[in-house]
């Protein structure tokens, strides 16, 4: 196993990764930086009151943000990473 | 809790983040296809324009000739096609590394496979061309043009499949196949035949371009 692996079950092993949904969020914003609340909704495919869960967790771990900006169509909630989570 | 638990959570993760990748990319290209079908009837209208009201319209006359003959049209569509690829431009680096903690292999570097060499060589081609095209000017010039910006846009849908590549993606949509032939009969009979078949590219990257987004939005 490389060390980088190792590395990475590591973080995997903490608490905040207990759910593959989670690590799966964290992966996403890492290649797109930030996604609508909709949109992730869309395509994992998962309640709504779990998804919020979801990102409640990252966000108590400052791993994410959530906040709510209006666009000319419909007010939307967008979740951002962090420098924190990014670093991971 | 045993690391290859870790490592199927970390599994199921990254396929949660494949699908979203794809989707984001999928949207992308539907965009990118969307723009650049518009700049052929753009053109082509304002071209239109000049020729056949240009004594009417003698105020506005020299801003459409400006905007006709100088590369400004061409910078505002190479401006917003490289903020859309540059959307893309992480997702990439996370699929690779996603790849090489899935086979636990570090990545080796090969200088002559390696994207930098790619994008290197495109630039270099791309500049010469357009040099070459300046240099030489005339009727020869602009078909060296044509042949430039056919080279771009196939370097761009190649850099798209090698995402695909990277995104475990097997299977072409109709759309892909409808916007490389319409760029092929476009480009290739609007350069050799008739420049109304560079109709034939605007017509199929617009249709490519609504159904992508029609299907991923």
């Amino acid at each position: 196993m490389t060390g980088e692996l190792k590395e990475i079950i590591e973080i995997i092993k903490s608490p905040v990764f207990t759910s593959s949904v989670r690590i799966g969020i964290l992966l996403i914003l890492l290649g797109v930086d930030k996604i609508t609340f909709t949109e992730l909704l869309k395509s994992l495919d998962i309640p709504k009151s779990s998804l919020y869960y979801h990102l409640k967790i990252l966000e108590e771990n400052e791993l994410i943000i959530i906040r709510d900006v209006i666009t000319i169509t419909r007010p939307r909630t967008i979740i951002q990473i962090t420098p924190k989570g990014n670093s991971l | 809790m045993s690391d290859f638990n870790s490592l199927q959570r970390f599994i199921e993760g990254s396929e949660m983040a494949r699908r979203v990748y794809l989707r984001q990319v999928r949207r992308i290209i539907g965009l990118f296809y969307l723009l650049i079908s518009t700049y052929v009837p753009l053109m082509f209208g304002l071209t239109l324009i000049y020729l056949n009201f240009h004594t009417s319209l003698t105020i506005i006359d020299p801003v459409i000739q400006i905007i006709i003959y100088s590369p400004l049209v061409y910078s505002i569509y190479i401006i917003f096609s490289s903020i859309l690829l540059f959307k893309l431009r992480k997702i990439p680096s996370v699929m690779k590394k996603i790849r090489e903690i899935k086979s636990n292999k570090p990545r080796t570097s090969k200088i002559f496979y390696s994207s930098y060499f790619y994008y290197f060589l495109s630039i270099g081609i791309i500049s010469s061309l357009g040099l070459y095209a300046l240099l030489v000017g005339g009727e020869v010039g602009e078909v060296v043009e044509i042949v430039e910006n056919f080279l771009i846009l196939l370097l761009i849908i190649k850099y798209f499949y090698y995402l695909f590549s990277l995104l475990e993606v097997d299977k072409w949509d109709k759309e892909d196949y409808i916007a490389l032939i319409g760029a092929i009969i476009g480009f290739i009979g609007g350069t050799v035949f008739n420049s109304y078949l560079f109709f034939v590219f605007s017509i199929s990257w617009m249709y490519a371009g609504l159904s992508l987004l029609r299907k991923n939005w």
